[in-house]
């Protein structure tokens, strides 16, 4: 073998054995099998890692609460169920037949006729402009007078009367929460002139003007944001409630705002599970949550002197994984009481892949309750 | 091979860019950043450490993948940290009762679902970039089988002949 054959030849082993300059080692053994074992451990440490996090994080319902519940029908049964499209974003509630949601297009409306399960959208404001100008996250209200779209950054109140006649109102100041208690009655939860809080007001559509205004959902000078909640009325009672997201608090209202009594959730969570912080300085400084959001009471519904809520909170005869299973509607009683709302019993609606409620509404005896993709109908005993 | 080559430098060079973009935006951000992973049920007693020590390590791998030396060790960190991201991802998806927003820059519109999707690529980049590397005792190996390679000439440098043999130069 002559020289220069015996350097081509080393030349090849060289390259075929992947010690060359070319990077040649990718297949051979020797250099990949330590590569995948040592990436292996790693991704073992990784997710080693990640669990001990889990496992060492506080999550308020892997422990007792301190508080159990009593089931009034066991596992509730749905007598209707229809699937709607996945861009309905809430139940907006019912008029006539029909049960009207809220989509993702500003100023639309889906209605699913609850006899014959047909679905038709329907655009509510015609008007180009005005329809624009509304904001996509817009809330729609449907009661028995008829349809109300809120844009509480807009400031804007669109009474639609059934036969699409539109009437707009605008309140003084942004508003967060809206609902209508009379034909032209409604109450919000707005922000106050110069204040880092939120109110709640009644507003008469008659006058556009605010009318006695109330201290009920307190003063955190956060913006209202860790006393957040939800503002419901009950147009056959007049019986109002502010039920806050954070802790158990229900404020019973009546129609001038003014409240009745103070009472509690069944669940344990009496003090604020949510802080504020401000990020940022001056006029750029964002008021946010400092810690992670557990919402005591995600959903509330009310109707017939009844107040409906379904809870995040676990109770203590209940294990993780059936609460997990089920979404849970407490029930309770907002005669006026002078401890507020006394709780009644509740209801395991069972779900699939632990989709939780979005929210839901009280008709007649009925739970009309949406979850994403799905509207089912509960029966229940008054 | 030289595609070979090619396809790891690139692959590099794109991980090198995704972390230094990342870690810079936090420390543009510093401040969103620290509050967004105050809210996270795993990380909120932790928040302030990891707020720091993510764009600093974030920017270590990144400094460390420039240097050829440092390399397959910064590839591994990258690997270690990308798993982690993507385990917490999904865990976070699965079992924590709050879903905050923990994505800086261009990512900040990002799904949970589809940021667990980007996580499992970059991830599958970076496995790629390892195995694509060179081995720990390349080096070593070649020089013990061919002691005095190097010493006379030059690796690799020759020419192909029209008959397809090749001659070398040295």
């Amino acid at each position: 073998m002559s020289n220069s054959e015996h350097i081509a030849n080393k030349q090849h082993d060289t390259i075929r054995n992947g010690q060359g300059k070319t990077g040649a080692s990718l297949f051979g053994r020797r250099v990949v099998k330590p590569k995948l074992v040592v990436c292996g451990v790693l991704a073992l440490l990784a997710v080693m890692t990640v669990v001990a996090l889990w496992l060492a994080s506080d999550e308020p319902n892997s422990r007792d609460n301190g508080f159990t519940r009593h089931y009034l029908d066991g596992d509730l049964q749905p007598f209707l169920e229809y699937p709607v499209p996945e861009d309905v974003r809430y139940l907006a509630g019912r008029l006539g037949d029909s049960l009207y949601f809220s989509t993702q297009r500003a100023g639309e409306a889906l209605a699913l006729d609850v006899r014959s399960g047909q679905a038709a959208r329907r655009q509510l404001v015609g008007d180009s402009a005005l329809r624009d100008g509304l904001d996509k996250f817009a809330m729609l209200e449907a009661d028995r007078f008829g349809l109300m779209l809120y844009d509480g950054k807009q400031r804007l109140i669109v009474r639609v009367e059934a036969d699409g006649t539109l009437h707009t109102h605008r309140a003084d100041q942004p508003f967060t929460r809206a609902t209508r208690f009379s034909r032209n009655g409604v109450a919000l939860r707005k922000f106050k002139y110069r204040e880092r809080d939120q109110y709640l007001y009644r507003f008469d559509l008659s006058a556009d003007t605010a009318l006695d205004e109330s201290l009920a959902s307190g003063s955190t000078h956060d913006g209202g944001l860790v006393s957040d909640g939800m503002l419901e009325f009950d147009g056959e009672t007049g019986q109002g409630i502010y039920l806050t997201r954070y802790a158990n608090r229900i404020v019973l209202l009546d129609t001038n705002m003014r409240v009745k009594a103070i009472g509690q959730t069944v669940d344990t969570f009496f003090q604020y599970t949510l802080h504020s912080q401000a990020v940022g300085r001056g006029k750029r400084a964002k008021i946010t949550n400092a810690g992670p959001a557990f919402f005591v009471n995600h959903a509330a519904a009310i109707g017939s002197g009844r107040l409906f809520v379904n809870s995040f909170a676990k109770a203590d005869n209940e294990t993780a994984d059936q609460f997990r299973a089920s979404n849970v509607i407490d029930r309770y009683r907002t005669d006026d009481l002078p401890g507020g709302p006394a709780y009644e019993g509740s209801y395991r609606l069972a779900t699939e892949r632990q989709r939780r409620i979005r929210n839901f509404r009280y008709y007649g005896n009925t739970l009309a309750v949406l979850t994403p993709g799905t509207i089912r109908l509960y029966l229940i005993e008054p | 091979m030289k595609a070979v080559a090619n396809i790891h430098y690139a692959i590099t060079r794109f991980l090198l860019l995704v972390f230094l973009y990342s870690a810079v935006a936090k420390f543009v951000e510093f401040a969103e950043f620290r509050s967004e992973l105050g809210k996270s049920p795993f990380l909120h007693p932790i928040a302030g450490f990891m707020a720091w020590a993510v764009p600093v390590l974030e920017l270590v791998v990144a400094i460390l993948l420039i240097v050829p030396r440092a390399q397959r060790i910064a590839l591994y960190g990258y690997f270690y940290m990308m798993a982690a991201f993507t385990a917490y991802v999904y865990l976070m998806m699965k079992k924590a009762y709050y879903l905050p927003c923990v994505c800086m820059g261009i990512f900040d519109d990002l799904a949970w679902e589809t940021h667990l999707v980007v996580n499992a690529v970059i991830t599958v980049l970076v496995f790629m970039a390892i195995l694509l590397g060179q081995g720990r005792n390349a080096k070593r190996r070649h020089a013990l089988r061919y002691p005095l390679e190097g010493l006379n000439r030059p690796a690799n440098q020759g020419q192909i002949n029209k008959d397809g043999s090749i001659t070398f130069l040295y």
